[in-house]
């Protein structure tokens, strides 16, 4: 019985390993490649391990086109990111407990309003956002990038619905017995028992606004406040990429995105308790 | 007279429309700011000849009409379709499982989850171009292993038959998110159903299908349509990796609309295709969202 | 209704020009704005400010920018500056045009036609000098002027040419001769097929299909261009056969594995990728700017490229090889402050301080006193530049043919790459004839969209 257990358990872990070993490869071979000249990382016959290891693609990366170094797009980054993620957690839990669970008039419409503005291709609206922050003389600041995330993210609204719709009612009801009126059942008992959505939801849009970069493409001018995703596009061209400064800074920009779910993920995991949920 | 007044006002601010209007207000706010009016210009310049920079001219049912003629158009809604039915199955399914796989209480739980999701964290970046080509390439491994099997003159990027394959698994590749999802999914469902079940005697085949999928549900039909959503409007991975060729193999309608509207300069057409597909997908969420009635099961 | 009104403004500005110019001209003797002239005083615009857009890698952007602030220590001017890659560059344009905000000097392909109410033409500061052309020829400005109405939409950054590249070393090996200057199709499918049969590797690697397609139809007859001069229509009179010689020949020599099937060209993210670059193809075809950057890649494998001309028809015919514009510098027409920015453009392009620092990065430059004190200081790979340059401006028949791209350029030349020319690869159509007969079709429709 012993032996069968240790036995499944070393299959389990040995499947896990070699089958991770596999999805992280492209990972590897993009950090390997920050070390590389540029004829490792193209050549279709190209090594695995850079055969001199070309550390310089660090500072040489980090100091970009000169006006600018990656400590400005980093610190843009982090303001629009961070404050960005708040206004999203903080939001889409409002809007997405206003559906889930209170009965208003109008709640169907909106519902379906919110998946409709998903259905339609960013590339048609983009012009006419743009035009609309235009004329509000907003282009050029972080506002543009910043302020919708707290009018509420259709995806997370609805994952967050979701959530609210698994929780059992008699908790609402037993907390109304209790004296609670709509709102604060919101902060007393929905937004505790939300812990995993929210954490989800830090992790998840922290990762899609770190990485966006079309929001500053539009909004973002100066190179002055571009973000770590514009910058490094800035590698690209077609005419010759700096392809170990660039790798040099993809995997540098790996690094907080990483280390955000490393430090949530333990929230997720079984054995601590978050909100868990008895029903 | 002061204390009917007070009370009024209470039931005013506990009514249910006002709490949920409060609620909702930040969605509402953004809806009718910056979404509603881009929308409705999508919908009127799509009866229009429209050249980004110029004034937009009427000309009614016409860029509908052109796009029924338009070969290229229904090239890409069938190219498009066929990577949505196979891609986001796959991916799901690989969330799913990977997510259940992972959560499994060992030491190394954090460290495994960390490991799935990396992939996720480089998205659309040119490594990712890179490293796609080179394993999908003609010199590549997998190309080498197919040769090695006797299949002569293979490769994925200039077949109009294959190329979509590298894109389908390089979208499931990157199922970081929804496995997230799925785990919280997962750590939302109350232990001690599960305790109840092993009492009951019922096998972990079992207590999947009667515990995990039923108290899953609401979160596989959330994964299920976002990755729907996402699927039909695909458009990095096939700019970057194949730009929608060979012979427009992997020409998705987010990459012909793009291409429309900034390329060509035709946005009122593109607008026109962004709402026939609007109305496509509209159709599909609604029967998915029509049917999760029969299988979803919420607390309540 | 739209065109003839601009037209009409065109007029109305030429006439108010032609009004004021002599004025101008008789205080002002030639070249008095000749950045390079001893003793030359700056302008003074401190507290001035304009805004400049360029695409291109992070190497351009650091040149740049060091040519920029250059300008600002000398005249005070604020430039804010602002750069992304080529395909996010026209993204950002076409936001920054909807919004009628785009920076007062910006950066252009030669799809101009396409962006043309954007620009403004620079003839006026040409006139009066205040854009110096003194070292620039006529040629040159030919490059970027709108030949339907004498406009000159910018003024070009440096000229390039489309040619191939070869590998010497595998030419030897394989005992055939180097490309002449006036070699032909049938030479060069001679030599593709030796290098296949003894390297086992496809002897050319990237292909630029549509451009031969398109310059064999010059090559074809004289007279013959694919697009007249002024953009305004095709100009081979629908005679497809020169389209089913060179797709036929090309189909051919990439179905015996001489040319990179398709599959192998769609790998190839840039010419950093080519397979010339690792000894492994013999041939590729490119912008002689991007030979640069090749270069680089390849000297890391200690190899050395060499330039050669797009094979001929005929031995004694017509090169169809072009020399044109390989970007453009414009003023935004919407700009109030056209006037420094036209002062600007006129440092940009002739100051030899500056163009030390751009080193032709851009292109070869049009300024005759720039290119031979670059000339002076060039690296071998940039002489080889220079030499194809030459080369290629001492054929009769290259100065006349550099059409305009005309706006419906962009998506027929899509159709025939992505459509027709795999499609045939791919066995879609009988013959390379039905298959240029279905393209003819095509590309007639699709003008008629854009008129």
């Amino acid at each position: 019985m012993r032996t069968r257990r240790i036995m499944k358990d070393t299959i389990y872990h040995l499947f896990v390993i070699a089958f991770g070993l596999l999805m992280i490869y492209p990972v590897i071979w993009m950090i390997l490649g920050s070390f590389k000249m540029k004829s490792e990382i193209l050549g279709s016959k190209a090594p695995f391990l850079p055969s001199v290891w070309q550390f310089s693609n660090y500072p040489d990366g980090w100091v970009g086109a000169g006006m600018y170094t990656f400590a400005t797009f980093f610190k843009n980054s982090f303001i629009v990111s961070i404050l960005g993620t708040f206004g999203t957690v903080l939001s889409s839990a409002m809007v997405a407990y206003g559906l889930a669970r209170i009965k208003f008039k109008g709640r169907q419409m909106w519902f379906t309003l919110m998946i409709m503005t998903m259905l339609l291709p960013g590339q048609v609206l983009m012009i006419p956002q743009y035009i609309i922050w235009n004329n509000l003389n907003l282009v050029g600041t972080f506002i543009p990038l910043v302020l919708p995330k707290f009018l509420g993210w259709p995806f997370f609204i609805y994952m967050m619905m979701q959530f609210i719709r698994g929780l059992p009612k008699e908790l609402d009801e037993a907390a109304m017995i209790d004296g609670c009126n709509k709102y604060s059942i919101f902060v007393q008992i929905i937004l505790p028992l939300l812990g995993p959505s929210i954490i989800t939801t830090i992790v998840i849009s922290f990762y899609w606004i770190w990485d966006d970069y079309m929001g500053p493409l539009l909004y973002l001018s100066k190179p002055s406040l571009q973000t770590v995703s514009l910058a490094i596009k800035g590698f690209a061209d077609s005419q010759g990429t700096n392809f170990g400064p660039m790798f040099a800074m993809s995997t540098l920009s790996l690094i907080p995105v990483f280390l955000l779910f490393l430090f949530f993920n333990r929230y997720l995991m079984d054995g601590v308790t978050a909100g868990s949920v008895k029903g | 007279m002061q204390k009917t007044h007070k009370s009024g006002l209470r039931s005013l601010i506990h009514n249910d429309n006002t709490v949920g209007y409060v609620f909702t207000a930040p969605f509402i706010i953004g809806f009718l700011c910056f979404t509603l009016i881009p929308m409705f210009l999508s919908l009127y310049y799509s009866f229009c000849e429209y050249k980004i920079g110029s004034p937009a001219e009427w000309i009614g049912f016409k860029n509908y009409l052109d796009l029924f003629q338009d070969s290229k158009f229904s090239n890409s809604l069938v190219v498009t379709f066929q990577y949505v039915i196979v891609g986001v199955p796959m991916k799901l399914v690989f969330a799913l499982l990977i997510a259940m796989l992972l959560t499994k209480p060992t030491q190394a739980q954090g460290f495994y989850r960390a490991v799935y999701y990396i992939p996720s964290l480089i998205g659309g970046s040119v490594a990712v171009a890179l490293v796609w080509k080179q394993l999908f390439g003609s010199r590549g491994p997998i190309v080498t292993l197919i040769k090695a099997m006797g299949v002569r003159g293979f490769n994925f990027f200039g077949n109009s038959s294959w190329a979509f394959i590298p894109l389908v698994l390089c979208n499931a590749w990157q199922f970081g998110s929804s496995m997230l999802i799925f785990a919280s999914g997962l750590k939302q469902i109350p232990k001690d159903y599960y305790e109840a079940a092993e009492i009951d005697g019922a096998g972990s085949i079992s207590r999947f299908f009667r515990i995990t999928l039923p108290c899953l549900s609401p979160i596989i039909l959330f994964n299920l349509i976002m990755q729907l959503i996402s699927g039909f409007m695909t458009f990095t991975q096939a700019q970057i990796i194949t730009q929608g060729g060979p012979n427009y193999a992997t020409h998705y309608i987010a990459l012909d609309i793009y291409q429309n509207g900034f390329s060509f300069f035709r946005m009122g057409y593109a607008c026109a295709e962004s709402w026939i597909m609007l109305l496509i997908m509209a159709g599909i969420t609604g029967i998915i969202f029509k049917s999760s009635s029969y299988w979803t099961f919420y607390e309540n | 209704m739209k065109k003839s009104l601009i037209a009409l403004c065109l007029v109305v500005a030429m006439l108010a020009t032609m009004l004021v110019a002599p004025a101008v001209a008789e205080e002002k003797p030639l070249g008095w704005n000749n950045v390079n002239a001893e003793g030359y005083v700056w302008p003074d615009y401190t507290g001035e400010k304009i805004r400049f857009m360029w695409w291109g890698s992070d190497t351009r952007a650091k040149i740049t920018t060091e040519v920029v602030e250059l300008y600002e220590q000398k005249t005070g001017l604020e430039i804010e500056f602002e750069y992304y890659d080529f395909t996010t560059y026209f993204t950002k344009f076409v936001a920054y045009q909807a919004a009628n905000d785009l920076p007062d000097v910006f950066q252009m392909g030669n799809n101009w036609l396409t962006y043309y109410d954007t620009i403004q033409p620079l003839n006026k500061w040409i006139e009066d000098g205040t854009i110096d052309t003194t070292a620039i020829s006529p040629a040159m400005l030919a490059t970027t002027t709108n030949h339907a109405n004498g406009d000159l939409t910018g003024m070009s950054l440096g000229t390039n040419a489309r040619c191939f590249c070869y590998n010497p070393v595998i030419f030897d090996e394989c005992g055939v001769p180097y490309p002449t200057p006036n070699w032909t199709w049938d030479e060069f499918a001679a030599a593709c097929r030796t290098i296949t049969e003894k390297t086992g590797n496809p002897a050319v690697c990237s292909v630029e299909f549509n451009n031969l397609v398109m310059s064999v139809v010059t090559q074809w007859k004289e007279g013959y261009n694919f697009y007249a001069m002024d953009g305004s229509d095709f100009a081979f009179g629908g005679d497809i056969e020169p389209l089913v010689y060179i797709v036929d020949l090309l189909n051919t020599l990439q179905q015996e594995g001489c040319i990179a099937d398709y599959g192998i060209q769609n790998e190839m993210g840039s010419i950093e990728s080519d397979w010339t670059a690792y000894g492994d193809a013999a041939m590729c075809m490119l912008t002689t700017n991007l030979f640069n950057a090749l270069s680089k890649v390849a000297a890391e494998s200690d190899i050395s490229l060499e330039l050669c001309t797009v094979p001929r028809v005929y031995a004694d015919g017509q090169s169809g090889m072009v020399v044109r514009s390989s970007q453009q510098i414009s003023i935004y027409s919407k700009s109030d402050k056209q006037e420094i920015a036209a002062n600007f453009v006129n440092y940009f392009i002739n100051s030899i301080e500056a163009n030390k620092i751009l080193n032709c990065e851009r292109g070869v430059s049009i300024n005759s006193d720039v290119l031979a004190a670059l000339k002076e200081e060039t690296d071998a790979v940039n002489a080889k530049i220079y030499t194809m340059i030459d080369l290629i401006g001492s054929f009769p028949d290259a100065a006349l043919t550099s059409p305009a791209e005309p706006a419906s350029n962009e998506e027929i030349s899509n159709v025939l790459k992505a459509g027709y020319l795999q499609g045939l690869a791919e066995g879609k159509f009988a013959s390379a004839r039905e298959c240029m007969e279905a393209f003819w079709a095509e590309a007639q429709v699709i003008w008629d969209k854009y008129e």
